[in-house]
């Protein structure tokens, strides 16, 4: 059995119990009394003392001086007849006043004073019970009066039975008076234990329990079952100050129906909370306040009762409306409002007509069982909320939720609102903040400021606010995409609703995954140069980031680098910036560790790129981009016009003017193919090979321009005719390659060719020819020495000069400029294999 | 088709969101750098729509649209700012800016946004 079951199991017996005890028991104290050889006198009710007009047979009703009344009944021996009183004499004869309503009585048999009841000065007052007055036979006569006197400055009289009994039957009803009394007692004791006990529940929990306005409505309800309480005991205890204590009363009933209907209509999150009730509770409190007479306090409340009446109709209606938000519930409330009805009946019933009214379940008692309902209803709500808490992971997974809910600018949630909600919180959400609810406590302030920009009539354009807030947020778990929608009726609110998206966010998170990715290699491939470039900036920039750790220039830079990561789809390295930077803001950081974790995303990301794209993706573009020439000029002149110009700054804008100098070589691929097609030769492309080395073009142009002897040189002395490569079996084609590398700070070209190498003996021959060294001289030089005689000038080796060689810019040409450059070139030749030029040049000749 | 002024220290985003509001069928009408340039360019061309980046060097987004709101109370400027700066743009927000977008920017967003606003 469910905790849930047990507590409605015990409740329905509890107050059925009550109910049906009550009334057996009154139908038994009928039985009883109607079994007993009682003899009646009269059957009085409510005010017969103010109520001229009427008359009963055998009452005579007096009005004496000074609010004293008299009841008073003629009546003979034989009357009594009926007792059925034993032969033995002197026996004893009860006088049964049931429910006088006085501050004394005093009751007389001829004269004879056989009894009292309270004080005959003062303001104690008699109300309510059974009275018993003791005498003995031997008083009574063959006839007799039985006189009543009742002294009241505010009391109604006698509101029932007055009889005559004999010792058993007096005996037995008060027995069943008792017992009535002594299971009411149990009932009451264990409604107030409960009522303590939920109340301790509910100070444990209130914190993580639905609204606490809610609570305080339900203490205020057990609040006034306690007075209630003391009515009931307090009733078997007089005399007392009887009209304070009614007042008391009355004002709890009022307290407990008012607050019970505000209770339920919040529990229902009904769009009208507020009750009826509450008007009467503040007459009642007005009317307490101002009244001194019984009579007129009387009349006040049960004309105020018509408010309970109308506080109970409310609940009806409220249960009634929104009775699909909570079935259960509504259900319960229909129950108790059933009984608060009926108890709105006694009551009416109780003050006007009160002519039998013997039924030992009195107002008090039903105040109780209404509240003690309430009281239930509560629980139930507590005991959801534990079967809520107990709910399996499985369980709750396997439900998709979705709700909605309004907010008011004072961003409580308000008004109705889906029941989901309350699955999907956890909790009753009425009158929470939405920021609690919803937002973490780090996002809290900056969520509220947001809540209030959309809420202030200043700011007429809501979308970007809202756009602002968090459109997903997890919750117990669960992960919900929130919609916000502003609506401006008389009022301003904000419609938030949450939709789980658990499961498709489980499932779509891949897809998003590789959405984002196939984004990235999108926008790589487009933006490849860019790309490139910020890459090596990143790299750059990081490596800074290692040596000065995070300076707040630094932060700075790191800030913008993730905005650019977000344009360029480096989601997961945004990613990583984001948590870096987090981290920065807690000051408790390790920069070498920070810095770290940035190069290894960055890392991350190259390497993606390298595997999807390529890995030249990186080789090929990374050293070099393309920068018209004009807006470096531009850049330079800029610079230098600035007051202060550094001369190392305006060094790395000259710099940006550098060109490779295989792109500078690459000029020669036309004019060794032009050439090729004039000497009738047949070359393969020029080959330029090696390293990118950039130098500034208006320092290296000069010997760029020179180079053109070497190549000249090699394609009419060295590259043969196809025939005789052909001859020679070689392949027809030749081949020129360049070669460009640096070794310290040293630039190499090599300009190679796979021709026929140079002819030492006809390069001795036109040396002595042309007089640059001797015959004999001749004799003694070296194969290298006769190879670097080619570098002298007026040594052309060529018979016919034609368009394209012999016009004076010879190899001389190429030493002389390689010279001036502090340079060296030397030539590697082999006879029949082919010749090497090898020139060498410090780089800071041709670099600024 | 509105015009709209691009405020942004990066020519390359310059270029990229200028590419995006022209396939949007807009009209690029001026560009800055910074947000007093912005200002400044502001009161020249009188653009519909203002796209403002915020982090920028000297003067930044947001003291751009304070400017541009003393000079013309009724301008319409959209914030393009980066993750992890909300902040900022609820900041320019109260400021007068309208709405916002986020780097990266996707056509569908930017127009989304447009549409909002315009």
């Amino acid at each position: 059995m469910t905790n849930k079951k047990r507590v409605v199991i015990f409740f329905v017996s509890f107050i059925g119990l009550i109910y049906l005890y009550g009334i057996i028991n009154s139908f038994i104290y009928q039985d009883t009394l109607s079994n007993t050889q009682s003899v009646n006198i009269d059957k009085t009710s409510f005010c017969d003392i103010y109520n001229p007009e009427l008359t009963i047979e055998n009452r005579e009703l007096d009005a004496g001086e000074s609010n004293i009344y008299f009841y008073q009944y003629k009546f003979s021996k034989d009357d009594l007849k009926d007792l059925n009183l034993s032969v033995k004499q002197n026996e004893n004869i009860y006088l049964m006043i049931e429910k006088p309503d006085a501050n004394y009585i005093e009751a007389k048999i001829n004269d004879q004073n056989i009894g009292s009841f309270g004080e005959v000065e003062g303001n104690s007052n008699i109300w309510n019970g059974t009275f018993f007055i003791r005498f003995n036979e031997n008083i009574i006569e063959d006839e007799n009066t039985l006189s009543i006197q009742i002294k009241s400055s505010y009391m109604t009289g006698i509101a029932g039975d007055i009889r005559f009994l004999n010792y058993e039957d007096y005996h037995q009803i008060q027995q069943k008076i008792e017992y009535g009394f002594d299971f009411i007692k149990a009932a009451i004791i264990v409604a107030f234990l409960v009522a303590i006990i939920i109340g301790l529940v509910v100070m444990a929990w209130y914190k993580e329990l639905y609204n606490i306005r809610v609570y305080l409505y339900f203490f205020l309800s057990i609040v006034a079952i306690g007075i209630s309480l003391f009515d009931f005991s307090v009733t078997q205890s007089l005399p007392i100050d009887y009209l304070l204590f009614k007042k008391i009363i009355i004002i709890s009933y009022h307290v407990t129906i008012t607050f019970a209907t505000l209770a339920v209509a919040s529990l229902l999150n009904a769009k009208y909370k507020m009750n009826i009730g509450m008007i009467g509770l503040t007459l009642v409190l007005i009317k307490a306040f101002t009244t001194t007479n019984m009579i007129d306090w009387r009349n006040t409340y049960t004309l105020l009762n018509l408010f309970l009446v109308a506080s109970i109709l409310q609940l009806l209606i409220t249960v009634f409306y929104y009775r699909k938000r909570a079935p259960i519930r509504s259900f319960l409330f229909m129950i108790a409002l059933t009984l608060g009805t009926f108890t709105i009946v006694k009551l009416i019933y109780i003050t006007n007509l009160s002519l039998e009214s013997t039924m030992l379940i009195d107002l008090p008692i039903l105040v109780i069982i209404y509240a003690a309902v309430v009281l239930f209803v509560f629980y139930i709500e507590l005991l959801q909320m534990v079967d809520n808490y107990d709910l399996s992971g499985e369980k709750l997974n396997s439900m998709s939720l979705q709700g909605s809910f309004t907010i008011d600018k004072t961003l409580q949630v308000v008004g109705a609102y889906t029941n989901s909600c309350n699955a999907i919180f956890d909790q009753l959400i009425v009158g929470k903040n939405l920021t609690k609810l919803m937002y973490g406590e780090d996002e809290i302030e900056f969520i509220n400021d947001i809540l209030d920009s959309i809420f202030d009539y200043k700011n007429d354009f809501k979308d970007g606010f809202i756009d602002l807030l968090p459109n997903e947020i997890t919750l117990n778990e669960k992960r919900y995409r929130v919609y916000y929608q502003y609506l401006e009726t008389t009022n301003k609110f904000l419609k938030i609703t949450l939709n789980d998206v658990t499961k498709s966010t489980n499932l779509g998170a891949e897809l998003e995954e590789q959405k984002w990715q196939q984004r990235f290699l999108i926008n790589a491939l487009m933006s490849k140069q860019e790309l490139s470039y910020f890459i090596k900036n990143t790299k750059l920039f990081l490596e800074t980031l290692g040596e000065e750790g995070f300076t707040l220039d630094n932060q700075k830079h790191l800030h913008t680098l993730k905005g650019n990561l977000g344009q360029f789809g480096f989601v997961h390295f945004e990613k990583t910036v984001h948590e870096v930077e987090t981290l920065l803001e807690s000051n408790a950081y390790d920069a070498f560790e920070l810095v770290t974790i940035l190069e290894k995303g960055l890392n991350q990301a190259i390497v993606y790129l390298e595997q999807h794209i390529g890995k030249d993706y990186f080789t090929e573009s990374y050293q070099e981009i393309t920068i018209p020439k004009s807006a470096v000029d531009e850049l330079e002149t800029a610079y230098l016009a600035s007051e202060n110009y550094q001369p190392d700054v305006l060094k790395q804008i000259r710099h940006l003017r550098n060109v490779d100098i295989k792109k500078m070589l690459s000029r020669y691929s036309n004019y060794v193919n032009r050439m090729a097609e004039i000497m009738d030769k047949a070359v393969l492309p020029l080959e330029i090979k090696g390293e990118s080395v950039f130098v500034e073009p208006s320092k290296s142009e000069e010997l760029l321009m020179v180079l053109v002897g070497i190549f000249r040189n090699s394609m009419t002395h060295g590259i043969e005719s196809p025939e005789d490569r052909i001859a020679l079996e070689k392949d027809s084609y030749g081949i020129i390659t360049c070669h460009v590398s640096t070794v310290d700070e040293t630039l190499i070209i090599s300009i190679k060719d796979d021709g026929s190498g140079v002819n030492t003996e006809n390069v001795l021959q036109r040396a002595v020819d042309a007089d640059i060294i001797t015959e004999a001289e001749s004799h003694q030089l070296s194969r290298s020495e006769i190879l670097k005689l080619i570098f002298k000038s007026k040594l052309s080796t060529e018979e016919v000069s034609n368009v394209l060689a012999g016009r004076g810019i010879g190899l001389s040409a190429v030493v002389e400029v390689v010279n001036k450059l502090e340079g060296q070139i030397d030539i590697i030749s082999e006879e029949g294999i082919g010749t090497e030029f090898i020139i060498n040049i410090p780089l800071s000749k041709l670099i600024d | 088709m509105a015009t709209i002024m691009v405020v942004d220290d990066s020519t390359y985003f310059r270029l990229k969101l200028k590419m995006v509001l022209e396939s949007l069928g807009h009209q690029v009408i001026g560009e800055a750098t910074d947000g007093k340039k912005a200002a400044i360019l502001y009161d020249k061309i009188q653009p519909d729509l203002v796209t403002m980046d915020i982090s920028m060097p000297n003067v930044n987004g947001i003291e751009g649209v304070q400017l541009i709101m003393e000079k013309d109370p009724n301008a319409v400027i959209i914030m393009v700012s980066a993750m992890g700066q909300k902040h900022h743009v609820l900041e320019a927000m109260k400021l007068g800016a309208k709405h916002f977008i986020l780097k990266p920017m996707h056509e569908e967003t930017v127009k989304n946004v447009l549409d909002k606003v315009l």
